[in-house]
Order: C-alpha cells, then sequence, then structure tokens
C-alpha cells in the first residue's frame, strides 16, 4: 500500500468518534410494535402490474405508423431534444417487459441508493405502486409506476441530464408542443398523438423506447434532473403534479 | 441465550423466519460501525444514531429479499447509510473529524505501537485537517475506505456509487489530498 493510504489507515485508528449509542433496545421495541410483513402482497401486485403495463404498450407500438419522415422542428431541454417529425418509426419490442421499458423492479430505497443522484418524489400522487431503476443513461433512472395494476395511471421517471447524454424524443405531426416553466426552470408539455423516446448513451449506444403509457408527456428541468411525468391528464393537471415534486 | 453465540449466517436465517430475538442480535454486532458510518455521512450524532435505528427497522421488514449465505454488512451498511444521505439534505452538515486525546486512547498505547510509529502526532494532525478539508465526495471516499476501513463494495453500498466510480474517485481523491499537502508530503 502506498504511503499515504498506510498514513491515512494509521490516522483512522485515531480518530475520535462520538460514542456508539445501544440503538437494540428501540429497534427491538419497534418490530414488536409491527412484527408482520406485508411483502408477499406487494410482489403479486407488482407482476400483476407489470402484465397490465405490457398490454398498454403493445397496444402503443401497434399504433405507431411504419415509416420515418424528415424532421419537421426541434426542441431542446438539457439532455433532452424533442423532434417533431412527419411519422413515427416503428420501435421493436422486446419479450422482456423490465429490462424494454423501466429496467428492474426495486423499492424505492434501493432506486435511492443505486441512483447516482437524490431520486425526486412527486407528493400529489401519493406512494408508488411501482419502482424501477436502469443503469443507463448513465448515473441511472428511475421510474416511479401509480395505478391499480388493472389501470396503471401515471408514469414519473427521473435521470440526471446533461450535456453528454443526448435524449431525443419524436412526435408525429398531430402532437401538440408547449413550452412551460415548472419552478422557474424550463419544461414541455406533450399531448395529442403519441410519441417515442429515445437517448444516446455516453458510449454512444443509441437507445431507443417507444410511449410507455397512453397519456400525455411533462418533461422538465429540476436542478441536474431531467424529469419527465406521463398520464392521461392534462396540461394544468401535470403542472400541479409537477410543483409537488421535491 | 445461553451457549456459544450463533453464527451470523444462522441469526440470519432465523430473523428471516420472524425470530426477532436473533435479529436483535445482529444489530448488536453491528450497530457500532452503522452508526460511524451515518456519522460520517450525516455529521451530527444524534441524526445518526436516528438514521441507525431506522436502518435497521427497515432492514428487518426487508430481510427476506437478502440472499442467504451472503455477507450481511455491506447490506445493512447500504440501508442505513441511505437513511444518512436521507437525513443530510436538510442537515447540511459535516462530520468534524477529531483525533482522540490521550484520556481516550485505548489501553496499551503508551509504548508506540507499529502504526503509531509510522507518522508523528503532528503529522497526524496536518494530515486530518487535510482530510477535513477536502469536498464533501473526496472526503467521503477517503474516511470510508481508510477511516472505517471500508471495502470497496462496502463504500460502494454506502455512497450509492458504482464500484468502478468508487474506485476513480478515490484514485482522484488521493490525488488531491496530495497537492492539499504539498509536494514534499507522501510524493
Amino acid at each position: 500500500m502506498p504511503e499515504l493510504e498506510l498514513a491515512l489507515t494509521d490516522l483512522g485508528r485515531h480518530i475520535e468518534f462520538p460514542p456508539t449509542p445501544d440503538v437494540t433496545p428501540r429497534v427491538r421495541e419497534r418490530l414488536a410494535e409491527r412484527p408482520e410483513s406485508r411483502r408477499g402482497l406487494t410482489r403479486r401486485r407488482g407482476l400483476a402490474l407489470a402484465f397490465a403495463l405490457l398490454a398498454v404498450a403493445v397496444a402503443a407500438v401497434l399504433a405507431v405508423p411504419q415509416t420515418r419522415a424528415a424532421i419537421l422542428e426541434f426542441f431542446h431541454l438539457r439532455g433532452v431534444t424533442i423532434e417533431r417529425v412527419g411519422e413515427l418509426p416503428t420501435v421493436p419490442l422486446q419479450r422482456d417487459f423490465n429490462k424494454l421499458f423501466l429496467g428492474e423492479k426495486v423499492s424505492l430505497d434501493e432506486a435511492r441508493d443505486r441512483a447516482d443522484f437524490e431520486v425526486v418524489v412527486p407528493e400529489a400522487l401519493g406512494d408508488p405502486d411501482g419502482v424501477y431503476f436502469q443503469e443507463s443513461p448513465p448515473g441511472g433512472m428511475v421510474s416511479l409506476v401509480y395505478g391499480t395494476p388493472e389501470h396503471p395511471h401515471a408514469l414519473f421517471t427521473q435521470f440526471r441530464g446533461s450535456v453528454e447524454e443526448v435524449i431525443f424524443k419524436k412526435t408525429a405531426a398531430g402532437t401538440q408542443i408547449d413550452s412551460v416553466r415548472v419552478g422557474g426552470e424550463p419544461g414541455y408539455f406533450l399531448s395529442g398523438n403519441p410519441h417515442d423516446f429515445s437517448y444516446l448513451d455516453r458510449r454512444g449506444e443509441y437507445r431507443q423506447e417507444i410511449v410507455r403509457l397512453a397519456g400525455n408527456t411533462l418533461l422538465w428541468e429540476r436542478g441536474l434532473l431531467t424529469l419527465r411525468l406521463e398520464a392521461d391528464i392534462n396540461e394544468q393537471e401535470a403542472l400541479k403534479i409537477a410543483r409537488s415534486v421535491h | 441465550m445461553e451457549g456459544r453465540p450463533l453464527p451470523e449466517s444462522e441469526l440470519v436465517e432465523r430473523a428471516k423466519r420472524g425470530d426477532q430475538g436473533a435479529y436483535g442480535q445482529l444489530v448488536q454486532a453491528y450497530q457500532g460501525i452503522a452508526f460511524r458510518t451515518a456519522y460520517l455521512v450525516v455529521g451530527d450524532a444524534a441524526e445518526a444514531e436516528d438514521a441507525a435505528q431506522e436502518g435497521f427497522v427497515k432492514a428487518y421488514y426487508a430481510i427476506r429479499r437478502f440472499r442467504s449465505g451472503a455477507p450481511f454488512r455491506p447490506w445493512i451498511l447500504q440501508i442505513v447509510a441511505n437513511e444518512a444521505r436521507n437525513r443530510r439534505r436538510s442537515a447540511g452538515r459535516r462530520a468534524g473529524l477529531v483525533m482522540r486525546t490521550a484520556a481516550h486512547a485505548p489501553s496499551g498505547e503508551a509504548a508506540p505501537s507499529p502504526e503509531a510509529a509510522l507518522i508523528s502526532g503532528e503529522d497526524q494532525r496536518t494530515l486530518l485537517a487535510a482530510v477535513n478539508n477536502l469536498r464533501e465526495e473526496d472526503r467521503l471516499v477517503i474516511t470510508c475506505r481508510y477511516f472505517l476501513e471500508l471495502s470497496e463494495e462496502e463504500t460502494s453500498n454506502v455512497l450509492g456509487w458504482r464500484r468502478g466510480t468508487v474506485k476513480s474517485r478515490l484514485s482522484r481523491a488521493l490525488d488531491r489530498l496530495r497537492a492539499e499537502l504539498g509536494e514534499k508530503a507522501y510524493a
């Protein structure tokens, strides 16, 4: 071990930490108050939700036209480019639902641990019914799904937007794109026809996904994060939810 | 509990089956390192105690997800550190690390130990001041690896960074620490 590292290890053994409090009695008391975990129930529900989302996704793929046309317009947000094109390309649907759409199903705590940023939550939507994490774009992407298994009604996604990562959102001519502000920061509200969602990650790999729920989308910046809310709601409702994010 | 203490893997299995007594023994065994880890992250003893307590309670309810046979320590440290990080947002403090005074030194320190002989007390103070002066990200990775002596995997869990990120940030943090200390020291 190089000299500096040895010196640091040695120093660590001479550091004074505050005395360790004995938390064991209080932990035991709290566990005795609430003995049963409800995990089994949560797991079954998550699976049903995954199937419901898959059904929605298939419907969205069928609705997308086959050919890609010229780019008609650009809209920019940090880490995001929204292109208006004549027609949307077809996106292949993979069998592995989680990998394609949202990543791995995790708990909110796990998502907080694995993301390279501080995960935020829209309070107005209450507790999410499913939390997903995927490694790309760099820093990770966290998705919160809301709704019953039969009717997922909202999807909230967050990732660290930066100049290196380029996110494309393609929209067909019938999609309306409105410029908005959320907490003073820029955003766009996309409504009307379906759109797809793809990005180039830092390794230059192109990743493409279709719209995940049959809803409208609000995309906005918050500090270092780029946030995306997709739900069957109007602009006012979307902005209200966006303002409850913390 | 009579006889020899049960091995960790057995305590974990029992806790998975809902044995709160067995889980209490795990808490007892790991509360020290859990508290110190939380303290480094949150910079306040009372907040660190809350984070440790909350982390142990949450871990109990999540323990069925824990992979049997895996070491318990990296897992519990991850959960406790996560609680600590959530508390840090509002507190915004950092642990002011200080040297143990002679009165607090473990017994047997009167005669210089091999570690103690490595660098003088004055050099240690200089080194600690330099560590305390580092920016938060650098200070955290150095204190996790060298002061708490956490493994790379544990550091990755505690800070919520990937293993590769821990490696590269540690290397850069050491470079900046060398720069802080000046060219002559630990070249």
